[in-house]
């Protein structure tokens, strides 16, 4: 691909037929300020106007730390766990070998398309101790010698749950990275091969730099499902057993629950801050990585 | 390549997707074949994948004493509209973001993106406020703009990307063939944007397909309700009809399958074969 | 400029979605509010409720010939979220059926009707189930009418018990644990405490334990004591711990227990008077007994649904005598499915029957309503926890008793 020449006649087109790029905006911006930032800043001016008593409360909440160890430990397995497999998949859904891939991504989709709480349940029905299929099954085949306490064992219940999360967003992964790949230009990929390159080359010099837009966007979303998702952890443990499945969101439901405004508003208060943090860095990587290229 | 290594791969991705076909549909399987199942044998010990016998009454029942038809057309009315308001305002916000380099984008760029985080219980109260003095309570157009509050913000920055990515230099050129920027828009640009533009409709229909505290606390009657309020009906006081709501669930997946099925055309890739030239 | 065809189509379709959102919403802030019937009312029922409601209010239309009544749906999973907004928001219908724990919440915040004059000699106080009326009363008032009120009872599998070699339901907490240990061989686990889905669930098993033994409730507010702590944490964490109660108690909810209980895994429990119903209707074989105590019949915490009449509504005149109509016994005791909250009403026969009788016993005559102050309230996921915790074997009973009287003391003032 050529570049045209900067010259100061193109620029100077770019600037003129600019047109007006505050009207465009205007909707997309007046409808999101209107519905979102009086809401945040009232939850804000709520949480200082109590003198930060609700804030207190928190951190003073025995099993806080675990809380948001939880909550560190599901964001990062259920992104990595989503951004892998999905793409896994895309890539696989590109392989020349297959027929009917419009089928098989559709298929993909499906854990995406049913409604959370059925997932939920019927993961929750397959890794019960008293009558889960999967332990069944292990116990058939040999691979363990007693049955695994999925969902009541401390140890193991925050993996268990974000097993569920990666199952359920992982087509989302899939979705937007298969977009993406289909706006690569075939050209590339010819021009590469021509050029004698290997298939891992291929990988990591075209196809990655394409798509890393999409790969930022794809992890911002998964860390912000991860970060208010709770579906799936309040249906398979209620964040059981003793806290040990409890993220951040939990916490957030229990308070909004129980009518506890000062508590709902700091615990929400503290998720937003750690969202805006991520929504930052995003934006940061991704306009330093524009201005690179 | 070799045949040899070329066969090798074939049969390496097929196995690959079998696997991956399992993961996926492993647990739906179980879904469906509860909606099969008769009340006794869900919670049978030893669990069994397939029924002892296997019952219609579940589907007869979602059918007809629930309103579940019903909620499954007002699912995807909200989640059309959603997803064509989203795309509409979207591609508009998305195209200047990227395109214009204005002092304030940056700033009102992330602003926009700060209306994704919000936990949706802080927002409940006043977007309920907002649709009743619309009086738009209990219809699926006052569902529909609560969602766009979830939708909006992440399908912006999507589109803002998908067009940062296709080079300028293209609208230019058919612009110098004498047409406008919108021409150069519709002609050059949404083509090659087709597939984001795709993935990100399908997001937004998602997203307002899975709502559920909105839809729940904004709809009264079932002429307004949406699928995921009325699956709780399945749900008693003290026990919850499992084999109604698997049936349910598969009733309101299956259309939305298919209607996927139909778009897969728009991630055939190769739509910018040529439109690159030295 | 000219347009080319696909522009124009395009910029057709995103004018035509505009237009027809911002139509949308002008056509309907123009329009007049649909005019309120002067007497039309509407009464949030939940589902359960719909069917045998439709038929009451066809016979209070009738016997009200000016008043109509509009029935609208709520769900148990949407009704806390639906009435809290709408109270909130000042939008509210007329009659609204809810939980007795949630009206502490809306009485606090002066959102609810004062129904005090309802109760006169038609509908006498003290025909309600002890205390029942007093949960949903401050000094200015009554706000609401229970119509359902029930207590736990234990339920048990009295084959289990016959091949066990135990000759009747235990009355002593210490008949419970020895049976409960005799009962746990094999496959079937002598009892199941539900951990699972909402923690008071656990909690008021807890404190059934704790009411016996010591503890009180005043104002609405539990007053723990360290003996009776401990003992019930001995009872609940103690047993999963020791294996006399299912380890797989952490994954259990009610239903999960009742469940496991039809397939004859557990051999009895603490549970409600639905689970006997649905052991009756499935054949499974069930009988009932009072709750044991330390020393006899245990204490029992009564929770039930009411009416309320927003404070906001337009037709409290009209939503009055649709309370009063629905408080009369044979009504309430057609819309119960567990029991009525007056005791004339539970001559019903249909709640006379033998494996019932256990559970009338215990609403009558041992049985405190359930605490309702929102500082409990606050404080009930971390008993959970903490009771969790002693059944995992992380914390002693000690250790966990002195953890929650130190929560009660912050939390509850006491």
């Amino acid at each position: 691909m050529t570049q045209t020449l900067q010259t100061p006649a193109v620029r100077a087109r770019r600037g003129r037929l600019g047109g007006h790029p505050v009207a465009l905006m205007l909707p997309a911006a007046a409808l999101t300020a209107g519905l979102t930032a009086i809401p945040i800043i009232s939850t804000i001016v709520r949480t200082i106007a109590d003198g930060g008593s609700g804030l207190a409360r928190l951190f003073a909440i025995p099993n806080f730390w675990q809380v948001m160890l939880n909550t560190v430990i599901w964001t990062i397995v259920s992104v990595l766990g989503a951004v892998i497999i999905g793409y896994i998949g895309a890539l696989l859904l590109q392989a020349k070998a297959l027929r009917l891939t419009g089928l098989w991504r559709s298929l993909i989709m499906i854990p995406w398309i049913i409604p959370g709480v059925v997932g939920a349940t019927v993961w929750r029905w397959s890794l019960s101790s008293d009558y889960g299929i999967l332990n069944q099954w292990l116990l058939d085949l040999g691979v363990i010698p007693e049955p695994v306490q999925w969902l009541s064992n401390p140890d193991v219940v925050l993996y268990a749950v974000a097993v569920v999360q990666v199952w359920v967003t992982a087509p989302f992964a899939v979705l937007m990275v298969s977009a993406a790949l289909a706006g690569i230009p075939t050209e590339r990929y010819e021009a590469a091969r021509l050029d004698g390159a290997s298939a891992p080359k291929i990988l990591w010099y075209i196809v990655v730099p394409s798509i890393r837009a999409t790969t930022g966007i794809v992890v911002l979303t998964l860390a912000i499902w991860a970060l208010n998702s709770f579906t799936i952890i309040w249906v398979m443990t209620s964040g059981g057993p003793a806290g040990s499945s409890t993220i951040l969101p939990i916490l957030l439901y229990q308070a909004f629950q129980n009518g506890d405004q000062s508590l709902t508003a700091a615990v929400a208060v503290l998720q937003l801050a750690i969202c805006v943090l991520f929504a930052l860095v995003y934006v940061r990587t991704m306009t330093d990585l524009e201005e690179q290229s | 390549m070799n045949r040899a290594t070329r066969t090798f791969l074939a049969v390496g991705a097929w196995a690959l997707l079998a696997v991956m076909m399992v993961w996926t549909l492993a647990p739906i399987a179980v879904m469906v074949f509860t909606s099969f199942k008769e009340r006794n044998d869900i919670f049978a010990i030893p669990a069994t994948l397939l029924p002892k016998t296997w019952t219609l009454e579940n589907y007869a029942s979602v059918f007809t004493s629930s309103s579940m038809p019903q909620a499954l057309l007002n699912s995807v009315v909200v989640g059309a509209l959603v997803a064509a308001a989203t795309l509409v305002f979207c591609f508009s916000a998305g195209y200047a973001l990227a395109r214009f380099r204005f002092r304030s984008s940056r700033p009102l760029a992330i602003f926009i993106l700060l209306g994704q985080i919000v936990p949706l219980t802080v927002l409940l109260l006043p977007l309920y406020q907002l649709v009743s003095s619309l009086r738009l309570l209990d219809s699926t157009i006052g569902i529909a703009l609560t969602h766009l509050v979830i939708t909006v913000p992440l399908v912006t920055w999507m589109i803002r990307n998908q067009i940062a990515a296709i080079p300028i230099e293209l609208e230019e050129a058919a612009q110098i063939d004498g047409g406008s920027r919108f021409d150069a828009v519709s002609y050059v640009t949404l083509p090659i944007a087709a597939p984001g533009l795709a993935a990100a409709g399908m997001f937004a229909f998602l997203q307002s397909w899975h709502e559920y505290l909105f839809a729940s606390v904004l709809t009264t009657s079932s002429s307004s309700r949406t699928a995921p309020v009325a699956l709780t009906e399945f749900a008693t006081e003290y026990s919850v009809d499992w084999g109604a709501t698997m049936a349910a669930s598969v009733i309101i997946t299956v259309p939305i399958v298919i209607v996927f099925i139909v778009l897969q055309r728009y991630f055939v890739g190769g739509l910018t074969g040529g439109a690159i030239k030295g | 400029m000219a347009i080319r065809p696909r522009t124009g189509v395009f910029i057709g379709i995103g004018a035509i979605v505009v237009l027809a959102v911002a139509g949308t919403v002008v056509y309907n802030v123009a329009q007049q509010s649909t005019a309120s019937d002067a007497n039309t009312i509407s009464w949030w029922v939940p589902d359960w409720d719909y069917d045998v409601a439709s038929d009451l209010v066809e016979q209070f239309e009738s016997d009200n010939p000016d008043i109509d009544v509009e029935l609208v749906k709520t769900t148990g999973d949407t009704v806390a979220n639906k009435v809290s907004v709408a109270l909130d928001s000042g939008n509210v219908p007329d009659v609204i059926t809810e939980s007795i724990a949630r009206v502490k919440t809306y009485m606090d915040k002066g959102q609810l009707a004062d129904l005090s004059d309802l109760y006169d000699e038609n509908m006498p106080v003290d025909d309600f189930a002890p205390g029942s009326v007093d949960v949903v009363s401050d000094d200015d008032g009554t706000y609401a009418v229970p119509y359902r009120w029930a207590t736990n009872a234990l339920i048990y599998n009295p084959e289990l018990f016959e091949k066990a070699g135990i000759s009747g339901p235990p009355t002593t907490w210490a008949e419970f644990v020895d049976d409960a240990k005799k009962l746990t061989t094999g496959d079937v686990a002598g009892t199941a405490w539900p951990t699972q889905g909402d923690p008071s669930d656990l909690t008021l098993r807890f404190l059934d334990f704790a009411l016996a033994d010591g503890a009180t409730i005043e104002n609405g507010s539990p007053r723990l004591t360290d003996q009776s702590v401990s003992d019930s944490l001995d009872l609940i964490g103690g047993a999963i711990r020791d294996g006399w109660a299912t380890k797989s108690s952490f994954e259990l909810d009610n239903t999960g227990i009742r469940e496991l209980f039809l397939q004859g895994r557990v051999a009895m429990y603490l549970g409600g008077v639905f689970d006997v119903d649905t052991a009756v209707e499935q054949g499974a074989p069930v009988a009932s007994a009072l709750m044991p105590g330390p020393d006899g019949p245990g204490v029992a915490q009564g929770v039930g649904w009411g009416y309320l009449v927003p404070k906001a509504s337009t037709h409290q005149d009209a939503a009055k005598k649709l309370v009063s109509f629905l408080g009369s016994p044979e009504n309430m005791a057609a819309l119960t499915l567990t029991f009525p909250a007056r005791v004339s009403a539970s001559e019903d026969p249909k709640f006379q029957t033998p494996e019932r009788k256990p559970f009338a016993e215990q609403l009558a005559s041992h049985s405190l309503p359930a605490p309702n102050d929102p500082k409990w309230t606050s404080m009930i996921q971390f008993v959970h926890d903490q009771i969790e915790a002693v059944g995992l074997g992380s914390s002693t009973t000690e250790q966990a008793r002195d953890a929650i009287m130190q929560q009660a003391t912050t939390t509850l003032g006491e």
